[in-house]
């Protein structure tokens, strides 16, 4: 499967926006380079849900890496791009 | 074979035995049952989960679920080190509080997947000492969802003195996880954690309501 990058981010913000209707409006703008845990308030488990959603949603694995290998937006990003590659 | 050499140890042994074995069967924990759904054996894949008081509150939880084998969750920390083999022979599986790793949590997910029971303690550390159950983790509840198995809730009370038998007390199984059409989101997460937290408060006031009777 092959997608340009902001394919992918609009992706993930439908993922975001599913996950956390209430909050919806702060993913619209949300920056690249954001921490997605100090700057949008995710716990572990709410990352935890998105690579969840995101490996359904684009058909990979996420490989044995820590929370912190993934910590913004364009970290996820950039490894779902290699995993597509 | 008796020898003049070990005859103090082997008095104080015998003394441990006379004296001890009394007191183990005094002292073996109460279990009690929330109703008689809480009462039937847990099959298949299952989260067991309780307040955490201790060291030893994984023996607790075993000597109440006795008819399973236990998989507990654990500290990464702990599986470094010397420690390894003892935690890998009790079937732990490590998790990295600092820093969690996907595979870690999908190891844990298997094992539910696979009809075992993966029992942990959501307060996420020992308790601080105050006997009040901190705030649950809702990584409990995302696992759950994942396999889409029960929840088994549990509550050790803490022992107000030494001649006190340890009480225990297991909770009907919350099963909010096995329905297709559940649409899981953070909301729907934070709330069954919630309802976790507050099942717990129900079992502790249960255990002290029996005390007082």
């Amino acid at each position: 499967m092959s997608m340009s990058r902001t394919e992918i981010i609009d992706k993930i913000k439908e993922i975001l926006v599913y996950a956390d209707p209430a909050g919806a409006d702060k993913y619209v703008d949300i920056k690249e380079d954001a921490d997605l845990r100090t700057e949008y308030g995710m716990t572990s488990v709410n990352m935890l849900y998105i690579v969840i959603a995101i490996e359904e949603t684009f058909g990979i694995q996420f490989d044995n890496i820590g929370m912190n290998d993934v910590a913004t937006l364009r970290d996820v990003v950039n490894y779902i791009e290699a995993k597509l590659s | 074979m008796f020898s003049i050499k070990y005859l103090a140890h082997d008095i104080v042994k015998v003394l441990c035995f006379l004296l001890g074995l009394p007191m183990f069967l005094y002292q073996r924990p109460k279990i009690l049952f929330e109703n008689k759904k809480a009462q039937k054996h847990i099959r298949g894949g299952a989260i067991l989960i309780a307040n955490h008081l201790g060291f030893f509150d994984p023996i607790y939880m075993m000597i109440a679920i006795w008819y399973r084998r236990h998989h507990f969750i654990c500290l990464k920390k702990f599986f470094e080190g010397k420690s390894r083999p003892f935690f890998k022979a009790f079937l732990c599986l490590p998790i990295d509080k600092n820093n969690v790793s996907f595979g870690s949590f999908r190891e844990i997910v298997e094992h539910i997947k696979q009809g075992e029971l993966v029992s942990m303690f959501p307060e996420g550390a020992v308790n601080d000492g105050s006997g009040e159950t901190a705030t649950f983790k809702s990584g409990v509840t995302l696992m759950a969802f994942q396999g889409k198995v029960p929840i088994v809730p549990m509550y050790i009370k803490k022992k107000e003195h030494w001649y006190e038998r340890l009480t225990m007390v297991i909770g009907e199984p919350i099963d909010d996880f096995s329905n297709p059409e559940a649409k899981m989101n953070f909301g729907l997460i934070d709330k069954i954690t919630e309802k976790l937290q507050n099942k717990e408060s129900e079992l502790e006031a249960l255990v002290k309501g029996e005390k007082n009777k």
